[in-house]
């Protein structure tokens, strides 16, 4: 007798505040507190203004991206679920890897910081005066501290949350004391802003290193797309998270730099030289020197500050490292034990506890600061694969996922954040050789392991297109034409034209049949789906294979477009025939759920069949727009017009004129256009349009027409809005009809590329 | 307001190049041309940075709320719903 299956799943318990503190907690930990001294000395006190100014705005760029993806794909992973979605396995695999180690390293970071400043305090109070060397005390504290947290995140997501939430709250107030009280001061003595002269004493190139080198601070959004499975209303609740904690933590930081710099008096007693270059000597502890002279009592405050920070960040880092390799046991590209989850707490434990095992060793064993500048340097890159991650899903996926937000001013943010990221990674060499060392060793182990173990184990994707049975011709370099046939009724016409079309140049065609698989069903049950379609590919083949080398192509997918997209890629198409039953059932898109997304995606020429069955066409009406696909639209006329007999009839649209002015006149852009394309023994004459709508006066003259050809204009970016005059006339026009799109240049092989 | 605009009529009458006598501005920034020069570009690029932050955040939550009520939320019935 079979045994119950009991499936168990992460508790969904934490709403905005928790995830925003979360952010928070991760962001306001040691980075901000031993930064600041340092951007002062390398930058001036102008400079580390404007450091943390735009590193607000370059790391709200990446939030927006990281909103968007985590609100259309809201699981546990990060950036290794947007990697696996937008670039497959093996990228997927190493984001995961490094997420996994970054978080982990920067945790043992904050467990030392925590113990360093606990074992200081305990030292101004004299508790310690028994031992002979204090810093004896810094590992096993840091080890104690690492060792409840691990507790705290074993206990569960609700736990974790409010726990770091109660400590986040505490440091924030702490440092938004002291913005208010610097800025009172600010404005009770104004000579203090004179300070900030020089603004910029070694120029602006500066600002480069000093971003690269606080970028740390703003990197708490990753944590809470961690939480993707524990999130209530995730769609709504993970992007404004990941936006709120990054805007707060960004004005808190600037004001906490300002006051910074106006806490320490020029000429007061102890005040070598100009105050920023005061604060600067003590590099890490300039901030707590600063904030000592700032307000009573300020070392205890700051001690007590420290801790919270380093806590909270130790909480969020380890919650992050643990989802991370979850994520990565979860589809066994690390052993299943990775993915078990406690039955009793609901967390899971054994990811936890390897996690634990890295952030414990590395606290104990390795020079923290130098290997959490690999840290920075593997998280800098996953943001950089994020921002490529929602270019490459908006464009391939957007009409299947459901988004909670979208990236504003879309794809400017990704690609200015990208840009900027670049320049950082490279700033960061000046931080750690150690760094430019571990980094590229934990990739390199990460490679080992993907090839060696994941790669044959892990499980496929939902969204991974599988080709199940494929029958392949000898590879030439002939125009590749390809046909996906939807069902047996419209093979054979299909077919019938490719053939057409096909015959005046050496040609491959390869059919296609995508066998689309609904969500319940696994992708591994995909065959039983099989036989429905069948009929039509062995019908087409049998007329073709006397002709033409063939490949035929069974895939399966959850959404067809993508799938006849990616095989356009994949087989470098150069010509896609699609059939059209004329209408299209869904009112959201203009001509069919299938085609509009295949049209605005596929990089290469479209021929869209409409009606025109097995006939033989003598007169074929072309309306000319005036764009790049008339001279396509013409040429397709050309392919199906019978040959001798036929009669093409080219109509320049009211419209196309305004397009060519200076250079219009209807009889020589006609002449041009049949220059540009292979012209065959068929008579083509001009008729000149009625004066009325140009959608009207086609509509009109079709009904003379055996088939009307019409260039269709596809944007790359626009996927949705008003249908156009060509997509007018194709819904209404009720003669046999084909759309023609041309591959252009450069944005076809841009599309090639994402 | 007044001071940074006093500041910014005294660096475009300084023909010289030297040092600004300005009598309010004096007491905050006394320095070269370029120095208070840095300072205004400086502190526009911080209050641009902290301004686009604010509006992108607005707008975003905006948006959110927006999307959270459609029964459909794909980029195309975002895109056509952009004023629903």
């Amino acid at each position: 007798m079979d045994k119950p299956i009991v499936t168990t799943e992460l508790s969904r318990d934490l709403n905005l505040f928790h995830l925003t503190m979360m952010g928070l907690g991760m962001m306001i930990g040691a980075g901000v507190f031993l930064g600041i001294g340092n951007a002062i000395r390398i930058a001036g006190p102008g400079g580390v203004l404007l450091t943390f100014a735009l590193n607000t705005l370059l790391a709200l760029f990446t939030a927006m991206s990281y909103g968007e993806l985590s609100s259309a794909i809201p699981r546990a992973g990060g950036a290794y679920n947007f990697a696996r979605i937008g670039f497959g396995r093996g990228t997927s695999f190493l984001a995961g890897w490094m997420e996994w180690f970054a978080s982990s390293v920067a945790g043992s970071m904050y467990a030392i910081t925590f113990a360093i400043y606990t074992v200081r305090y305990l030292e101004q109070l004299g508790v310690l005066s028994w031992l002979p060397v204090h810093t004896l005390l810094v590992k096993p504290v840091a080890v104690l501290i690492a060792l409840f947290f691990l507790y705290i995140n074993y206990r569960g997501a609700s736990e974790t949350g409010k726990a770091g939430a109660i400590m986040t709250a505490g440091q924030t107030l702490f440092l938004i004391v002291i913005a208010v009280v610097g800025l009172i001061v600010a404005i009770r003595d104004t000579s203090r802003l004179q300070n900030f002269q020089p603004f910029l004493p070694f120029g602006w190139s500066r600002l480069f290193i000093t971003m690269g080198f606080t970028y740390v601070a703003f990197e708490g959004f990753e944590v809470i797309a961690q939480a993707g499975d524990e999130a209530k209303e995730p769609k709504k609740n993970l992007p404004k998270a990941m936006l709120y904690s990054v805007y707060i933590v960004g004005i808190t930081y600037v004001a906490v730099a300002f006051a910074t710099v106006v806490s320490v008096k020029a000429g007061s007693p102890g005040v070598a030289g100009e105050p920023w270059q005061w604060i600067g000597s003590f590099r890490e502890r300039g901030f707590g020197e600063a904030v000592s002279k700032l307000i009573p009592f300020g070392n205890f405050l700051l001690t007590l500050a420290v801790i919270f920070a380093s806590t909270s960040a130790l909480n969020a880092t380890i919650y992050s490292a643990t989802r991370a390799s979850y994520a990565l046991g979860r589809d066994r590209m690390l052993p299943g034990l990775f993915a078990r989850i406690s039955k009793r707490k609901r967390t899971p434990w054994f990811a936890l506890l390897a996690t634990g095992l890295i952030v414990l060793l590395v606290a104990t064993v390795l020079p923290t600061m130098d290997v959490a500048s690999s840290a920075s340097l593997m998280f800098l890159f996953l943001f950089f694969l994020v921002n490529l991650c929602v270019i490459k899903i908006r464009l391939n996926m957007s009409d299947e996922l459901q988004y909670g937000y979208l990236t504003p001013l879309f794809p400017l943010v990704p690609l200015l954040a990208i840009s900027v990221q670049v320049v950082l990674v490279a700033e960061l060499r000046h931080m750690s050789l150690i760094a430019l060392i571990v980094a590229p060793v934990w990739i390199l182990a990460g490679i080992l392991i993907y090839i060696f173990y994941s790669r044959s184990r892990a499980l496929p994707a939902e969204s991974e297109i599988q080709i199940l049975e494929e029958v392949v011709a000898p590879e030439g370099d002939e125009y590749r034409i390809m046909v996906p046939v939807a069902n047996p009724e419209n093979a054979l016409s299909l077919v019938w034209n490719t053939h057409k079309i096909g015959s005046s140049r050496p040609s491959r065609i390869k059919l296609l049949h995508m066998v689309p698989v609904p969500d319940q069903v696994a992708l591994g049950d995909a065959g039983e789906y099989m036989t429905e379609g069948r009929e039509g590919i062995v019908e087409a083949m049998l007329y073709l294979v006397q002709r033409f080398p063939i490949t035929t192509t069974f895939r399966y997918c959850r959404n067809v477009a993508r799938g006849i997209t990616s095989a356009v890629r994949e087989r470098n198409i150069d010509l896609l025939i699609m059939g059209w039953h004329g209408k299209s059932g869904d009112r959201r898109f203009r001509i069919g759920s299938t085609l509009d997304p295949v049209i605005s995606r596929a990089p290469c020429n479209i021929i869209i069949l409409k009606g025109c069955g097995s006939k033989t066409f003598k007169n074929i009406l072309v309306p000319l727009f005036g764009d790049a696909n008339d001279a396509f639209a013409l040429d397709t006329a050309e392919r199906m017009v019978q040959e001798q007999e036929g009669e093409i009839t080219a109509m320049p649209l009211r419209g196309a004129a305004k397009k060519h002015r200076g250079i219009w006149s209807e009889e020589r852009y006609l002449e041009r256009l049949l220059r540009r394309v292979e012209h065959r023994p068929v008579k083509v004459r001009l008729k000149a349009t009625p004066p009325m709508d140009p959608v009207k006066a086609v509509l009109r003259e079709s009904g003379s027409y055996d088939l009307v050809v019409l260039g269709l204009s596809g944007s790359f970016l626009r996927q949705v809005g008003v249908p156009t005059p060509a997509e007018q006339i194709a819904r209404q026009c009720s003669t046999p009809l084909v759309l023609a799109k041309a591959s252009q240049g450069l944005s076809a092989l841009t599309k090639r590329w994402i | 307001m007044g001071k940074t605009i006093s500041i910014i009529v005294a660096l475009l009458c300084d023909v010289d190049g030297e040092a600004l006598r300005v009598t309010e501005s004096q007491q905050i920034f006394a320095g070269s041309r370029t120095e208070v020069l840095e300072i205004i570009i400086g502190v526009a690029i911080i209050a641009f940075c902290l301004g686009a932050a604010s509006a992108f955040v607005f707008y975003s939550r905006r948006q959110i709320n927006r999307i959270a009520r459609m029964k459909r939320s794909t980029y195309r019935d975002i895109m056509q719903n952009r004023h629903g």
